[in-house]
C-alpha cells in the first residue's frame, strides 16, 4: 500500500477538495440564510421603531395631514381573523377528524385529499377574484369585513383540515384500542380521548394558521375591501375593514399624506412583530405540550 | 364535501368570468399576442402574451437562484449539521414562512429597488430583477423544507454502503443520496414554482407593474398576478378589462393545477418504486 498508483491518489485528492469545497457551499448556503433573516427583521424593525408608539397603534389613519396611525386598521385585522377562524375551525375539525378517523379509504375520500390539496394551493389573488365576484356582488354586500372573512375561509380551511387530520393521525392506535376497549362508542373516544389528546398539536396549528391569515392581503384587497378612511372600530361585519396588511399595500398608492412611508415602515413593522409572536407562541406551547405529554 | 362545493364554485365562477374577453378577442390573441392597451379609447387591445411571459420569466428565474440555495440548506439540516440545523435553521425557516408577502414586498421596494437603481443608472429601481430576487426568498422555506423530507426518508443504509466503499461525504450525497430523493426534491421544486406563480403582492410591490415582453432584467415589467391586483380596482369604469382579468385568473387556476396533477404523478411514481 505504501506505493499508491499516481492517477488513483490525484483522483482520491481532488475528491477529497471537491468534498471540503462542496461542504462549504452547504454550509455557506445555511449562514447565508440565517443572515437573511437576521438581516430582514433587523432593518424592518429599526425602519419602524421611531413609528412605534401607542398613538400610532390606536389613533386612525389622516387623509392629508401628517401623524396618522392604524387603529382601525390592526383592529379590522384581528376582527377578520376572529370571524374567519369562526367559521373555518368548526368545518375544518369536522371535516379533518371525518378524513382521519371515519372515512372508509374509497375513491370519494381520495378525491377529498386532492380537493383539499388543489384549495391548497390556490392563488390567493384568484382567491380574491372569486370572493369579489361572491361575497361582494352575487350577495350585494359591497365590500365588508364578512366577505374578507369569507375570502380567508377559503385560504384557511385546507389548512385546518390537513392540522387536524394530521394530529389525529399521529396518536398511538393503543389510545383508539384502550377506549373502544372499555366500550366507547366511536364518537365517545373521539370526543373524550382523542380530540383531547390531540389539542396541543391543534392549537399549535390554529396559531400557525391565524399567523398566516394575519399577514394575507391579496385575497383581502377586493373583498374587505382598501378604503382606509372607512375603516372604524365598529362591530359590524357588514362594514368595510382595512386590514394592516392590505394598509401597507394601498395606502402609499392613494394617500397624500407627507409621512405615508413612516407610515408603512411602522406598519412593516407592526406586522412582522404580530407574526413573529404568533411564531413563537405557537413553538412554546407545542414545547410545553410535549413536555406534558411525555412528562418530562 | 363542503369542501368539494368550495373548491368547484371557485372554479365555476371564475371560469364563467373568464370566458367573457374572448367576445374582444380571440384566445389564441389573447394568449400570443404581446398588444396590452386596456385603456385605449379607440380600440383596447387584450394580447397578454408580455404578462404571461412576465410571470413565467420571473418565476423561472427565481426558482433557479431558490433551489441551489434550497438543496444547500436541506442538506445542511438533514446531513452536514443536523443538530445546529434544526436548533437554528429550521425555525428561521418558520419564520420566514410566516413574514407576511406585503411586508417582504415593502422591505423590496425599500431596500432592494433601491439598490437596483444605483447599479442600473435607470428608471426607478422596479424592475424583472427585484422581482426574481424577493421571489426566490420567498420559495426558500418551501423548496428546502420538502427537500429535507426527501433526504431524510433516504434509507440510511445507502449512505453507509457509499462510505463504506471510501465515498467521501459529498460524493455520497451526489452519487446516492440526491439521486434517491430526487421524486421529492422535485415534489419541493414544482410547489416552489406553484407558490411563486401565485405570489401577488410583493411582485406587484417591486416589478413597475409595466405589461410587455420582459427583456431587461432592469427594466420594469408585469405579471398574471400584478395586473390583476392592480387593474381589478377599475373593473367598474372598465368592464372588458375586467373580464380579462378572470381570464388571467383563470390561466392562474389551470396552472397550478397543472403544477398539482404534476406532484400527484410525482408521488405515485415514487410510491411504486
Amino acid at each position: 500500500m505504501s506505493v499508491q498508483a499516481g492517477p488513483a491518489r490525484r483522483a482520491r485528492n481532488s475528491a477529497r477538495v471537491v468534498d471540503a469545497v462542496m461542504t462549504l457551499a452547504i454550509r455557506g448556503s445555511a449562514v447565508f440564510l440565517v443572515g437573511m433573516l437576521a438581516f430582514i427583521v433587523i432593518r424592518l424593525i429599526l425602519a419602524g421603531l421611531p413609528e412605534l408608539n401607542l398613538h400610532f397603534i390606536t389613533s386612525p389613519p389622516k387623509a392629508l395631514d401628517p401623524g396618522g396611525g392604524i387603529g382601525p386598521q390592526l383592529f379590522n385585522s384581528v376582527y377578520v381573523l376572529v370571524l374567519s377562524l369562526l367559521i373555518t375551525a368548526p368545518i375544518g375539525l369536522a371535516a379533518g377528524v371525518y378524513l382521519a378517523e371515519l372515512a372508509p379509504d374509497n375513491r370519494f375520500t381520495q378525491a377529498l385529499s386532492v380537493a383539499t390539496e388543489t384549495l391548497a394551493t390556490l392563488p390567493s389573488i384568484v382567491v380574491g377574484l372569486f370572493g369579489l365576484l361572491v361575497f361582494v356582488e352575487l350577495t350585494h354586500w359591497s365590500f365588508t369585513r364578512l366577505g374578507g372573512a369569507l375570502a380567508l375561509t377559503v385560504i384557511n380551511l385546507p389548512y385546518a383540515v390537513r392540522v387536524t387530520e394530521d394530529a389525529l393521525r399521529a396518536l398511538p392506535d393503543s389510545l383508539r384500542e384502550g377506549s373502544l376497549g372499555v366500550g366507547a362508542t366511536r364518537w365517545q373516544t373521539i370526543r373524550k380521548v382523542l380530540l383531547p389528546a390531540a389539542l396541543p398539536s391543534l392549537i399549535t396549528g390554529l396559531i400557525l394558521i391565524s399567523g398566516r391569515a394575519f399577514g394575507e392581503a391579496a385575497a383581502l384587497l377586493y373583498t374587505a375591501g382598501q378604503a382606509a378612511l372607512r375603516a372604524h372600530l365598529t362591530l359590524d361585519p357588514f362594514a368595510p375593514g382595512e386590514t394592516l396588511a392590505v394598509h401597507l399595500f394601498s395606502y402609499r398608492q392613494d394617500a397624500s399624506v407627507p409621512d405615508v412611508n413612516q407610515i408603512a415602515d411602522g406598519t412593516a413593522a407592526v406586522l412582522l412583530i404580530v407574526v413573529l409572536a404568533f411564531n413563537v407562541g405557537a413553538r412554546f406551547l407545542g414545547r410545553v405540550a410535549v413536555r406534558r405529554v411525555t412528562g418530562k | 364535501m363542503f369542501l368539494v362545493v368550495v373548491l368547484l364554485s371557485v372554479y365555476v365562477f371564475v371560469g364563467i368570468g373568464s370566458l367573457n374577453i374572448f367576445k374582444h378577442v380571440s384566445p389564441w390573441h389573447f394568449l400570443l399576442v404581446d398588444q396590452w392597451t386596456p385603456y385605449a379609447s379607440t380600440n383596447p387591445d387584450f394580447g397578454a402574451a408580455g404578462i404571461i411571459l412576465g410571470s413565467l420569466a420571473v418565476v423561472g428565474m427565481a426558482i433557479l437562484i431558490a433551489t441551489p440555495f434550497s438543496l444547500g440548506a436541506a442538506l445542511f439540516l438533514e446531513e452536514t449539521n443536523k443538530q445546529l440545523g434544526e436548533r437554528v435553521l429550521r425555525p428561521v425557516l418558520e419564520v420566514f414562512v410566516g413574514i407576511p408577502s406585503v411586508v417582504y414586498g415593502w422591505l423590496g421596494l425599500t431596500a432592494l429597488v433601491p439598490v437596483i437603481r444605483g447599479i442600473s443608472h435607470e428608471g426607478s429601481g422596479q424592475s424583472l430583477l427585484a422581482a426574481t430576487l424577493v421571489l426566490s426568498i420567498m420559495i426558500v422555506p418551501t423548496v428546502t423544507t420538502l427537500s429535507a423530507d426527501a433526504i431524510r426518508n433516504v434509507p440510511t443504509a445507502l449512505a453507509e454502503a457509499s462510505y463504506a466503499l471510501g465515498a467521501t461525504r459529498w460524493q455520497t450525497i451526489w452519487r446516492t443520496i440526491l439521486p434517491a430523493a430526487r421524486a421529492g426534491i422535485t415534489t419541493g421544486i414544482v410547489l416552489g414554482i406553484a407558490r411563486a406563480l401565485g405570489e401577488a403582492l410583493a411582485v406587484a410591490m417591486v416589478i413597475g407593474n409595466i405589461p410587455g415582453l420582459p427583456t431587461h432584467l432592469f427594466g420594469p415589467a408585469a405579471t398574471m398576478t400584478t395586473v390583476i391586483s392592480a387593474d381589478l380596482a377599475s373593473r367598474a369604469l372598465n368592464p372588458v378589462l375586467n373580464d380579462a382579468l378572470y381570464t388571467l385568473g383563470m390561466l392562474l387556476l389551470l396552472l397550478s393545477l397543472a403544477l398539482i396533477l404534476i406532484i400527484r404523478y410525482l408521488s405515485r411514481g415514487f410510491q411504486a418504486k
